[in-house]
């Protein structure tokens, strides 16, 4: 089980060049600090959905639409929330919109074996001490949607679970609650189940 | 940890295409003049939400001089009142600027429809076609209003919407269930048509895996048999 982060607040951001005060900007029709928005979470965005549809066409297309969902929408942003939480839910509302639409069923099974990648994966975590990484994907790939997301954002994002709970809009004890049991089923459906230990 | 304080990743990223991003920024930046400058058509916008009212009052208050209203309150599907019926309620609705009570009134006229349709079965199957199409009709309003306010930036909205949702399609599966077999032949795959679509969104709404909108709090479990993993 990997060590408990140092918890990150997670806040709105009001300062001058925060994402707050970017998207406020923006709303008002400040199209540079759109960019700058834009510029910021891209690639953030585009990870998120990529592990959601498992291919670089889709991910392309849904990162689209979420930034001109989120470039419609950013008039009635409330700084109150923090952007990235809103700009995830947008994220978020665009997988399901395209799942209702494609019926694809979504999952991770092949989203780990992406070919580009190659940054991973620094050993910090005992999942990184899975030998059968194909294994790990057809476990993942069982997992909740809601399992799935808190997973990516833990462990590929990187956010502590107050981070995540923003995110999600759950309390930081239920992501642990279901991080928890998330982890509980891969040690069940993975074969080795040292792996996790 | 990282420079942000993040744990160091512990999965793969897979990377953006540094082409992709740099078209998909210029696209934004070019629709972005667009959609973020002021609009003049908001002051139209403004104006016209003081015309609708007085428009929609105009409206009532021909019905009401008519003394057609209650008749046609009673009306079902096929009934020349039903259009005034109807158009009543459209005025209804557009008095109705509050998200949620909008989507509650989408909600109660589901149910009136509803209530039509399984009279109309029971007095009139003539009609049931023209009925199960009104109803099927209110439901997608219905439906609409709801995902709204699902993607609405409040909790609480979305969260009334879950619940509203929740309870009419509980309701209606049952009503719906009685009422299918007393209809004709004719009317009976609209009615299969809205049961199907109903089973539809439920299934979405599951998928969408208790988001915090009517969720019970309690996250599934990881079911192997019930997420199948189609390939490309």
């Amino acid at each position: 089980m990997p060590n408990a982060p140092v918890p990150t607040p997670v806040s709105p951001d009001r300062a001058e060049g925060g994402d707050a005060s970017l998207a406020i900007r923006a709303g008002k029709g400040d199209t540079a600090a759109f960019g700058a928005l834009y510029d910021r979470h891209v690639e953030a965005v585009y990870r998120y959905v990529y592990y959601r549809v498992r291919n670089d066409a889709d991910a392309e297309d849904l990162t689209s639409d979420v930034f001109m969902r989120a470039l419609r929408a950013i008039s009635r942003y409330e700084p109150r929330q923090a952007f990235l939480a809103w700009l995830y839910r947008i994220a978020r509302n665009a997988v399901i919109d395209r799942s209702r639409r494609t019926r694809i069923q979504i999952s991770f099974e092949d989203a780990l074996a992406h070919p580009g990648v190659d940054q991973v994966v620094e050993p910090d975590s005992a999942l990184l001490a899975l030998s059968d990484k194909q294994a790990v994907r057809a476990a993942l790939a069982r997992l909740t949607p809601l399992q799935q997301e808190v997973i990516v954002l833990r462990y590929v994002e990187g956010y502590s679970t107050q981070e995540i709970a923003a995110f999600v809009g759950k309390r930081e004890g239920t992501v642990r609650g279901i991080q928890f049991r998330a982890l509980e089923a891969l040690r069940t459906l993975i074969p080795s189940r040292e792996a996790l230990a | 940890m990282n420079e942000n304080g993040r744990r160091t990743p512990v999965l793969e990223r897979p990377e953006i295409r540094r082409e992709f991003r740099k078209e998909l920024r210029a696209r934004l930046m070019s629709q972005a003049a667009d959609v973020l400058a002021p609009r003049p058509q908001r002051q139209w916008l403004f104006a016209s939400a003081w015309l609708r009212p007085a428009l929609a009052a105009a409206v009532l208050a021909v019905f009401v001089v008519a003394g057609a209203t209650s008749a046609a309150a009673s009306s079902l599907p096929g009934d020349p009142l039903y259009g005034m019926k109807r158009a009543s309620e459209d005025v209804q609705l557009a008095l109705t600027f509050d998200d949620v009570a909008r989507m509650q009134l989408l909600s109660d006229l589901t149910d009136r429809r509803l209530a039509e349709l399984a009279e109309i079965a029971k007095e009139r199957p003539a009609s049931a076609p023209t009925a199960t199409a009104e109803y099927s009709d209110a439901v997608d309003k219905f439906a609409d209003a709801v995902d709204k306010l699902r993607d609405a930036e409040s909790d609480g909205k979305a969260d009334a919407a879950q619940a509203v949702a929740d309870a009419a399609r509980e309701k209606h599966k049952v009503v719906l269930d009685a009422v299918k077999d007393k209809l004709p032949e004719n009317a009976q795959p609209g009615v299969q048509k809205v049961i199907e679509k109903e089973e539809q969104r439920t299934a979405n709404e599951r998928d969408r895996g208790g988001g915090g909108r009517g969720s019970t709090g309690g996250e599934r479990r990881a079911n192997p048999t019930s997420r199948p993993t189609p390939k490309r």
